[in-house]
């Protein structure tokens, strides 16, 4: 494991928005925590980054090994611009790459001298996102990048990612929607309340579950993990039921949490 | 050895970069204003610490600083050195242009500076951004005289504005100094 979580508990106020988690991630693959609104991802994320300090366990980090981190909805200082932070990650990340920050920027149209505070939400986003994209960092955390993308720019964004994961960086993206990674997550952790319900590569976890119709009556041999919309989804490596998508993978197991 | 100092003069060119362009009004007004010789000075050095570290804690700007690969010390130590380093050489600017008279009082202005950088970072850090507060202390530093005499024959001591005994108030702002740097640094219940 390159990063990783060990009975990482995270106490904002009353509420335990981190609940005894662990999780790691490894290098060369695409990592996706996925979860709804409040579930912990954020909170996941920033503990990663290192933004926040848990209050109980630990995060480990390989030794030298240096994080580019994307958040949600960046707080920038007003006054900055574009090339002021280019020129921050310049000195902060000795390999950034500031011929593909400028190509990437272009790719969604923000002006290389704009004010930071000027741009829209998914220009915003996108400026976050090639930051850490140019960085060239062991690790890259991505925090909702999709949230506020357009079709378009949200496949070159996944296509990036999935670059970066082949050339054996850490990646870690953060989404409410699975279905956007359908076809490019290796591993898939997902929250609920603050717990973490289900961790796993994706090939595994496609080939270990299948969906039964919900009326349908099922053999106490198999691991029941929670209902989706009409079906349940059951834990079985044996060629029955339906397939299930990650999508279907993800609900049940957050369902199942919930019931 | 060269490489490590390097890297860090780098790093802190970084944080320069992001406090001089982000609040470039804020920061140019206060350099002016600091060049003012005389008793205003310390309001401005008030207004300057505050507008440091603190802000950027009680405004949640520091999510932008901590998901840089800047550790929470450095981000102290830069922010306390940045915020001298304009008390410095305004005052020096200012006493060469119009107070050549007398000698520029610089341990004055740093124990004073101390003493409320670190009680407004632990305020920002412990209760919000309004400086409500510290600005009590200080209005109450200032007119305690009047006020409560008996108290101020002890409090003048150590005092960041009066300083009666200054290794005393040294002493007592580089402990509030100390306080602020390991509630920042050590702190788990984050307010951003």
């Amino acid at each position: 494991m390159v990063i990783s979580l060990e009975n990482v508990t995270k106490i904002f106020g009353k509420a335990r928005v981190i609940d005894n988690v662990s999780v790691g991630f490894n290098s060369g693959e695409l990592s996706v925590v996925v979860g709804d609104h409040g579930a912990g991802k954020s909170s996941l994320l920033r503990l990663l980054a290192g933004e926040l300090k848990p209050d109980s366990g630990k995060v480990v980090v390989k030794t030298g090994d240096l994080r580019g981190f994307a958040y949600e909805n960046s707080n920038f200082f007003p006054g900055l611009k574009t090339a002021d932070l280019c020129t921050v990650w310049t000195l902060l990340y000795r390999g950034f790459d500031i011929k593909k920050f400028r190509s990437l920027l272009s790719e969604a149209g923000v002006a290389e001298n704009s004010r930071i505070s000027h741009l829209s939400d998914s220009m915003k986003s996108w400026f976050g996102s090639s930051l850490v994209l140019a960085s060239n960092a062991d690790i890259m955390i991505f925090d909702e990048p999709l949230q506020y993308l357009n079709s378009e720019i949200k496949a070159r964004f996944i296509q990036l990612v999935e670059n970066e994961a082949k050339e054996g960086k850490t990646v870690i993206v953060s989404s409410n929607e699975i279905a956007d990674f359908e076809h490019s997550a290796n591993f898939v952790a997902a929250f609920h309340n603050g717990s973490l319900v289900l961790a796993g590569q994706t090939e595994k976890l496609l080939s270990s579950h299948r969906l039964f119709p919900g009326a349908s009556t099922i053999s106490p041999d198999f691991k029941v993990i929670g209902p989706v919309l009409n079906e349940r989804l059951i834990e079985t490596e044996d060629n029955i039921g339906r397939k299930a998508t990650l999508k279907d993978i993800v609900s049940g197991y957050i369902n199942g949490s919930s019931s | 050895m060269d490489f490590f100092i390097f890297s860090l003069f780098r790093r802190f060119e970084a944080f320069l970069i992001c406090e001089t362009s982000g609040r470039r009004r804020i920061n140019t007004f206060l350099f002016f204003a600091l060049m003012i010789p005389g008793p205003l000075k310390f309001l401005f050095i008030f207004a300057l610490s505050s507008r440091l570290l603190p802000a950027i804690v009680s405004e949640k700007k520091i999510r932008f600083f901590l998901s840089l690969p800047f550790s929470r010390t450095e981000l102290f130590i830069y922010s306390f050195i940045f915020g001298f380093s304009i008390i410095f050489s305004a005052t020096s600017i200012g006493w060469a242009l119009f107070d050549r008279g007398s000698s520029p009082e610089f341990l004055k202005y740093f124990i004073f500076y101390a003493f409320y950088f670190g009680i407004t970072l632990i305020y920002a850090l412990k209760i919000g951004p309004m400086m409500i507060l510290p600005m009590l202390l200080l209005l109450f530093d200032l007119v305690s005289s009047f006020i409560v005499p008996e108290f101020f024959a002890v409090s003048s001591q150590f005092s960041p504005i009066y300083q009666q005994n200054q290794p005393l108030a040294l002493a007592v702002s580089l402990a509030l100094l100390a306080i602020s740097y390991v509630m920042f640094v050590f702190g788990r219940r984050e307010k951003w």
